[in-house]
Order: C-alpha cells, then sequence, then structure tokens
C-alpha cells in the first residue's frame, strides 16, 4: 500500500483559511488550537492561494490579533504527533488520506464531519475513459499503455491502484508503460484525446465539463468502466476534544465561505461548490470499497 | 410662412435682437437666427464678427478634435499590439514544451486558464504548421478539422493586429497573430482575439471628450463670441448711428469713446470731421446768406433789365435794322461808286471820240470844206457815241433797279452783263476775263443781287490783280452744274488771300484797303444775299495762284424750300 504523500493543496490551504478565521474570532488571550493541514488537489497556482489567503486574513481578522497560523506538514508522523498531543481541533484530509489513517483517526473522530463538494453532488464517481477507436472495453486491456492520472487527487491514484491490483500483483508504474502526471483531470482527458495516452482516470463531473466544452470529445472518448458516487474529495473532521465554542465557530467559518460573496468567490478559486456537514457514516461506502488500502 | 412662440423679451440681448412682446417670429425672415429670433439689419457686423470668430474657433477645435482623434487611435492601436505580443509571448513562454512536445492536451488546459483568467481575451487560435489548428474560447473549444483560407491569409512571417468583425466569432474583435519560432524553426502561429471592450470604451472616451471639449467651445465661442463680437461691433454701431445723426444733419453729436486703438482714433478723426463739417457748414451758411443778398440785388437789377427789356430789345431791333439798312445803302453806295467809276470809264473813250469829231469839225470848217456830207457824218458818228454812252446809263440804272422777285435767270447771262459794264475798266488794266459754262443753264433767285454779288466779287478781283500784277492777270468764271445745284466759280491769279484773313473776308467792316478805298462790306453783303435772300452758299478758297470765290445756287425752287 502506497502511502499518499501528496497533499491537498487547495484543502490545506482552505485550513489554514478556516483556522485563520477561527482563530480569529477567539477570544483575545486565547492562541486557539492548531489545524493540521496537508497538501491535496493541486489545482490551482499557489500565488493565487496566497492572495485568497491574505484577502480573508485581511478581511475577517481585523478585529483581533490573537492568532498563529500553522504551516502544513507533509509527514504523516508529524501529523500523528499532532494528533496525539491533543493540539488539533479539526483536520482537513484529503479523501485517499482519510482512507489510509482512518484507523488511526477512528479513536479521535467524532460524529462531526463536513464534507468539500466540488459539484452539487455530495460523491463523486470516477470514469475510466479511452478513445472511441480503440478496441478497449475493459480495463485489462490496459495493460502496457499510457495513462494519464491527475496525482494532485488522491483518490485517483488509489482507484487505478486498486484497479490494477485487482487485475495483477502489479504496481501501477509496473503495470503501465507509462503514467504521464496530468496537472489537472481535465488535462487528463485531452491527453487521452490528442492521443498522447490511452486511457484516462477522471471523476464524472470532470468529463462532464470537458464534454461542455468541446462536444467533441464525446465523439472520440467513451467511459469502458465506473463507480458509484461514493468518493469524497476531501474531508472536516472534528476530533475529540474540540469545545463547543470550536465547534460554534468552526460551523459559522464555514457559513461565512458558504454564504458569503467573499466567501464564495474564495471557494469558486478552489474550485468548491459548498462545504456540508454529513453524517460520518456516509463516508463508509468509500472506506469499504477501498478497506483493502487501509494502512494499519 | 410658419410661426412660433417666444414669450418675453430679453434685455440683453436686445441690441442686437428683436423680440416682439407676443414673440411671434417669422422664419422666412432673412434676417432670423436658427432659433426663429429677428435681428436688426443694422446688426450684421456684429453678427459677421460673431460668426467669423466663432467659425475660426470652432474650426480649430474640430481640426485639433480631426488630428487628436486618429492619433488617440494609433496610441491605442500601439497598445493593444503591445498587450497582444506580451500575450503571446508569455502564452507560447508557458506553452513552448507542450508545443514542441505536441501536448495539445496541455496547450488547451494552459489557454483555457489564460481565458479564464483574462476577460479581455476572446479566444486564442494554435496553428501549428504540421497538425489541425485548435481553437479555444472560453467556455468551449474545438479542432478545425477542415482548412480554412482565410486564417492561413493571416499567417505569415511578420506579426499583425487588424480588425475583425463576425469572422471566428459573433462579434467585433482585434485579432493578432503571432509567428511561433523555436531556434528559429518555424512551429506555427497563435491567433489571439482581444476584446474590443476597452479599446471601443476609450474611443468612446476620446470622442465623448472631443464632443465635450466642442460643446464647451461652443458654450464658450457663444459666449466669448458675444462679448468680443460686441466689443468690436458696439463701438462702430454707435459710430454708425452718430453718423446717420451727422448724415441728417444733427452736427451736435460727439463720439465720447476713448480707446487706445484704432477704433479710438476712429473716433478721434469722426470727431474732428464732425467740428470741420460743423465749420464748414458756418462758413457755408454765411456764404449763403452773402450770396441771397447778392441775388437779391441781381434779381432786383435784372427786374429792372427786363421791365425794359421788351423796349430795349425793339431798340436795338430797330437799330440793327437801321445799320443793316446802312450797311445795305452803303453797299449799294459803294457799288454805285464801283459803278460810276465804271461808268466813267465807259464814258472816258466815247467823250474823247466826242472830242475828236468837233475838233474834225472844227478843222475841216477852217479849211472850208465842211460840207453836208461832212456835218451829216460827224453827226452820225455823234450820235452813235451819245447812244453807246446813254445805254451805259441805262445799263447802270437797270443794274441799280434790282426787281424784287425770285425768278428764274441765266447767271452766264448776268455775269456776260456785269462783264460788258465792266469791259473798258477791264481792257484798260489789261486783265483777261474767260466765262465758261451754259448760258441755258438758270438759277432761281434775285437777278439784279446776283449781279452785285458777281460785281463785288469781280471788282474785288481787279483790286487784287492791280495790287498784285502778275504776269497775266486772268480773270476765270466756270458755270457748272452739280446735284441740282449751280456751281460758279470766280477765279483770279492776283495772289489769293492771306490765310489770317481768309475766315475774316466775309466779316462786315473787314477790309485791307484804307478806308479811302471801302468800307469792308461789299463780301459781307454778297454773303448775306447769296446765303439769306438767294438761300444759297458763298465761299472762298485759296488756291495756288490766288482765290476762288464759290457761289452755289439751287436750280429749282422746291431745293430751295426744303432747305
Amino acid at each position: 500500500m502506497e502511502q499518499n504523500r501528496r497533499i491537498n493543496e487547495s484543502f490545506s490551504y482552505l485550513t489554514m483559511l478556516l483556522m485563520i478565521f477561527f482563530l480569529s474570532i477567539a477570544k483575545a488571550g486565547n492562541n486557539g488550537k492548531i489545524v493540521f493541514v496537508q497538501d491535496g488537489i493541486g489545482e490551482l497556482q499557489k500565488s493565487e492561494k496566497q492572495i485568497a489567503i491574505n484577502f480573508w486574513d485581511d478581511y475577517f481578522n481585523k478585529r483581533t490579533k490573537n492568532y498563529s497560523v500553522s504551516s502544513s506538514v507533509t509527514s504523516i508522523d508529524k501529523f500523528m504527533k499532532h494528533l496525539d498531543g491533543g493540539k488539533i481541533d479539526y483536520v482537513l484530509l484529503d479523501g485517499s488520506n482519510y482512507i489510509q489513517y482512518y484507523h488511526r483517526l477512528e479513536p479521535n473522530l467524532t460524529d462531526e464531519a463536513w464534507l468539500v463538494q466540488r459539484t452539487e453532488h455530495s460523491f463523486e464517481e470516477f470514469v475510466l475513459l479511452v478513445r472511441q477507436e480503440t478496441n478497449i472495453d475493459h480495463f485489462r486491456q490496459l495493460r502496457n499503455t499510457v495513462f494519464s492520472l491527475h496525482s494532485g487527487y488522491g483518490l485517483l491514484r488509489l482507484y487505478l491502484e486498486q484497479l490494477v491490483l485487482k487485475t495483477s500483483n502489479m504496481s501501477i508504474t509496473d503495470y503501465f508503460k507509462e503514467i504521464r502526471d496530468a496537472k489537472t483531470e481535465s488535462q487528463a482527458i485531452l491527453d487521452v484525446y490528442f492521443s498522447n495516452s490511452d486511457a484516462c482516470v477522471v471523476a464524472k463531473h470532470v468529463f462532464d465539463d470537458a464534454i461542455e466544452l468541446n462536444p467533441a470529445i464525446k465523439e472520440k472518448i467513451k467511459i469502458i468502466q465506473r463507480t458509484e458516487r461514493i468518493y469524497a474529495p476531501a474531508i472536516y473532521l472534528a476530533l475529540n476534544g474540540v469545545s463547543k465554542q470550536g465547534q460554534q465557530n468552526f460551523s459559522r467559518g464555514v457559513d461565512m465561505l458558504n454564504n458569503t460573496i467573499r466567501g464564495r468567490q474564495i471557494l469558486d478559486l478552489f474550485g468548491i461548490h459548498i462545504i456540508k456537514r454529513i453524517d460520518p457514516k456516509k463516508l463508509q461506502p468509500m472506506l469499504q470499497q477501498n478497506i483493502a488500502w487501509r494502512k494499519y | 410662412m410658419s410661426w412660433i412662440r417666444w414669450p418675453g423679451r430679453t434685455k440683453l440681448f436686445s441690441d442686437y435682437f428683436e423680440i416682439t412682446d407676443l414673440g411671434r417670429l417669422n422664419y422666412t425672415d432673412c434676417h432670423k437666427l436658427f432659433i426663429g429670433m429677428k435681428t436688426k439689419h443694422r446688426n450684421r457686423l456684429f453678427l459677421k464678427v460673431f460668426a467669423l470668430f466663432g467659425f475660426f474657433v470652432m474650426m480649430i477645435v474640430l481640426f485639433i478634435g480631426y488630428m487628436v482623434i486618429p492619433l488617440q487611435k494609433k496610441s491605442l492601436q500601439e497598445i493593444m499590439y503591445a498587450q497582444a505580443v506580451s500575450v503571446s509571448r508569455s502564452i507560447i513562454q508557458a506553452s513552448s514544451d507542450a508545443m514542441i512536445n505536441r501536448d495539445f492536451g496541455f496547450i488547451v488546459e494552459h489557454n483555457l486558464q489564460v481565458l479564464k483568467n483574462n476577460h479581455s481575451i476572446r479566444y486564442i487560435l494554435i496553428s501549428p504548421i504540421r497538425g489541425k489548428r485548435i481553437f479555444i474560447k472560453p467556455a468551449s473549444w474545438e479542432v478545425y478539422e477542415t482548412p480554412n483560407q482565410f486564417l492561413d491569409d493571416l499567417q505569415k512571417d511578420q506579426d499583425q493586429l487588424l480588425f475583425l468583425e463576425d469572422q471566428l466569432i459573433a462579434d467585433r474583435v482585434y485579432h493578432f497573430v503571432y509567428p511561433i519560432n523555436f531556434s528559429g524553426i518555424e512551429w506555427g502561429w497563435i491567433h489571439i482575439g482581444f476584446s474590443t471592450e476597452k479599446y471601443d470604451y476609450y474611443v468612446k472616451e476620446i470622442n465623448g471628450q472631443i464632443a465635450y471639449i466642442i460643446a464647451v467651445s461652443l458654450s464658450l465661442i457663444l459666449f466669448l463670441g458675444f462679448f468680443f463680437a460686441r466689443w468690436i461691433t458696439r463701438p462702430l454701431l454707435n459710430l454708425s448711428d452718430m453718423a446717420t445723426q451727422v448724415a441728417s444733419g444733427n452736427l451736435e453729436v460727439s463720439a465720447t469713446l476713448s480707446r487706445n486703438d484704432e477704433i479710438g482714433d476712429l473716433f478721434l478723426n469722426f470727431n474732428q470731421m464732425v467740428s470741420a463739417l460743423k465749420h464748414s457748414r458756418l462758413q457755408q451758411e454765411n456764404y449763403k446768406q452773402h450770396l441771397e443778398l447778392e441775388v437779391r440785388r441781381r434779381t432786383k437789377e435784372l427786374d429792372e433789365l427786363n421791365k425794359n427789356l421788351d423796349q430795349r430789345v425793339k431798340l436795338e431791333v430797330l437799330r440793327r435794322r437801321e445799320q443793316e439798312q446802312m450797311l445795305v445803302h452803303q453797299s449799294r453806295l459803294a457799288a454805285i461808286g464801283e459803278m460810276v467809276g465804271a461808268i466813267a470809264h465807259q464814258w472816258r473813250q466815247p467823250l474823247n471820240a466826242l472830242g475828236l469829231v468837233l475838233q474834225n469839225m472844227q478843222l475841216t470848217h477852217q479849211q472850208g470844206r465842211l460840207d453836208e456830207a461832212a456835218i451829216r457824218r460827224s453827226i452820225d458818228k455823234s450820235g452813235r457815241l451819245i447812244n453807246k454812252m446813254s445805254s451805259t446809263i441805262d445799263d447802270f440804272r437797270d443794274f441799280f433797279k434790282p426787281k424784287k422777285n425770285l425768278e428764274f435767270f441765266s447767271p452766264y447771262l448776268s455775269i456776260e452783263s456785269v462783264m460788258e459794264l465792266l469791259a473798258a475798266t477791264l481792257k484798260n488794266r489789261g486783265i483777261k476775263v474767260e466765262i465758261i459754262g451754259d448760258k441755258q443753264t438758270e438759277v432761281y433767285g434775285y437777278k439784279g443781287e446776283f449781279s452785285q454779288v458777281i460785281l463785288n466779287i469781280i471788282s474785288n478781283a481787279i483790286d487784287s490783280l492791280l495790287e498784285n500784277q502778275p504776269d497775266n492777270p486772268l480773270i476765270l468764271i466756270v458755270i457748272k452744274e452739280s446735284q441740282g445745284k449751280v456751281l460758279i466759280d470766280i477765279s483770279d491769279n492776283g495772289g489769293g488771300v492771306k490765310e489770317q484773313n481768309l475766315h475774316k473776308i466775309f466779316d462786315p467792316y473787314f477790309t485791307t484797303k484804307s478806308s479811302s478805298e471801302g468800307l469792308g462790306i461789299g463780301l459781307y453783303m454778297s454773303k448775306m444775299i447769296i446765303e439769306k435772300s438767294m438761300h444759297g452758299k458763298l465761299y472762298a478758297k485759296n488756291y495756288d495762284k490766288g482765290v476762288t470765290f464759290t457761289i452755289e445756287l439751287s436750280i429749282s425752287p422746291d431745293l430751295q424750300k426744303n432747305k
């Protein structure tokens, strides 16, 4: 099982924003609890995120200076240290890390979870795409082909690994002739369209968006496999020890992101449709599908 | 004719514009302004200056606007060009690896992002030399499967920027084509369609500003122009009014404007002119009065004169008549004198002959030879001589008893008669006379008076010949007919009349002789007789040897009447 060392960048910055907000509305003298961030979907350039953060920081933190910002971390060990130290109220994880660290996290989890949605649907489905002109109808036929993958979205990689393991006992790098790293999911689709690669896996809504941009894509590309709508791109999890005040602050912060113009602009920058609270039980199907990939 | 209502008056413009109380205006009035106000005709100068001022200022403003707008547009286009080049280069730079590797997925994705972040870019078209064109818009993209000649024509070695409308998209764009080269190797072209929104906005802004400037200028023109034209024309109008008053007779006007320019000088000169005019009028008045007095005096004299004029005229007429009669009488007496001289000449020879006869009779008697036959012979000869002398008297008497009736007569025969009277004188002086003409030729007039004229002219000719003593003294008389007239030329070779006297010879009392030899009225009377009585002409002309007197007379009485 491969550790997902890719961190949801955008969500980590989002976490930073929420943290800033959380800390900004804390009472004077209360530094608040550090929220751990991780790299995630690298859809956006760092400079744009920084601008959004600066804007958020400036907009919401004029009333108080009593906050501190933590930087993102990449190692799971560091994360666990913070987790064990009880210094984290909320953690943002992309779906792949949620799956991988669920067992470790489970004792610390509460019944509060917030789902980061990229579309109006709570969960996403993934589709496997190839060109129409090829005779490929099954994943098995993709052996020794060139595969485009947006590695910034961990769940896609996890899914691909799962597919590969189901058909062989190989790693994805061995299974395929080449894995092309696409900077975005839509670029992965374009790689297939322009015959730079033979197949790709993307979220269904990304494929739909690509077709909307160019209907000719539908003529040229077909879906050979699709999942159920069970995948969550990122989840905010409230950990044990979070105070009621902290929960209220977080909830208010999310509400401001979802329902203010500035908040919506920031969400749009990150390609996020909405952050919605869910019942953690709804994450189970995702967990069940990928149970083999739990780290522990 | 149409009418509009414009209620009320406008005092400010009342000097220049006339608005009735009711404000009814006539559009067909040639003095009307575009808003329909009626101008006083005397304010055309104001309008001309105002219009001229406004016209030139407006022309300058429009010219500046005309020059500025293209320059501004050009500047905008240059800015857009620079922007287009910058954007093209940045896209190419960001996509260079993808272009070289022909990773069109990246190219599409990157350019979609560029379009998303740059709302001023409407589309990007990637056109590789080998491969299909990819046309990317903010909300879509496509691959051009078929060739496009229009795009091919745009793709040249140099970049170019041009406006397109409804070509690649249904809108107006600023289309920029930029060749893509990697290390000198042509890869293709990038076409970028920039929105003209900003450009149109700025152009509209410029146009708006120009329009604003024009509007402000117009307002300023109206405002400043009004006062400028007023400053120029008002003094002139005042001057015009004063000049009108002066022209109507009022010299008490005085121009009061004090300006240190040509108009000030004009006013100064006007005042001087009026002053001079006033002085001149005063002088004129004085002179007029003096003239009136003089006229009155002269009128009085004239009245006095007029009162006696009739009487004086009558007296004068009588006097003149008496003078004329005296002239005639004198002329007659002169003629008589001439004739008496002629008679004396005529009689000398017969008297001598008579004396010889008597002497012969005495001698014969002394010799005892006087017999009856000798006495009869002497008596016959004496009788003949006496008859000849008597006929001479008759001739002269007839000559001096002119008939007063108009009649047809032969000038030739009349001249012959006169010549017979003067035969002895002519012979004695050795003067030859030739008469050439037709005896049948007749004229209509007073025969006797004609003879007097001939006698006078011939006498003058004789005198001239005697004075100048030519070698062969000759008097030539030629009678000829011409165009219903008879011309009688009497020429002598006595040397002619001096040129300075030629025009005076017919004047009364003009003579070159001493007072004892003549009074100088002969030719005057001759001219009177020929021209006044007989309605002919008498004139004289020198020729190389002498002078020719010409008498013109009509042949018929009708011709005379027509005269």
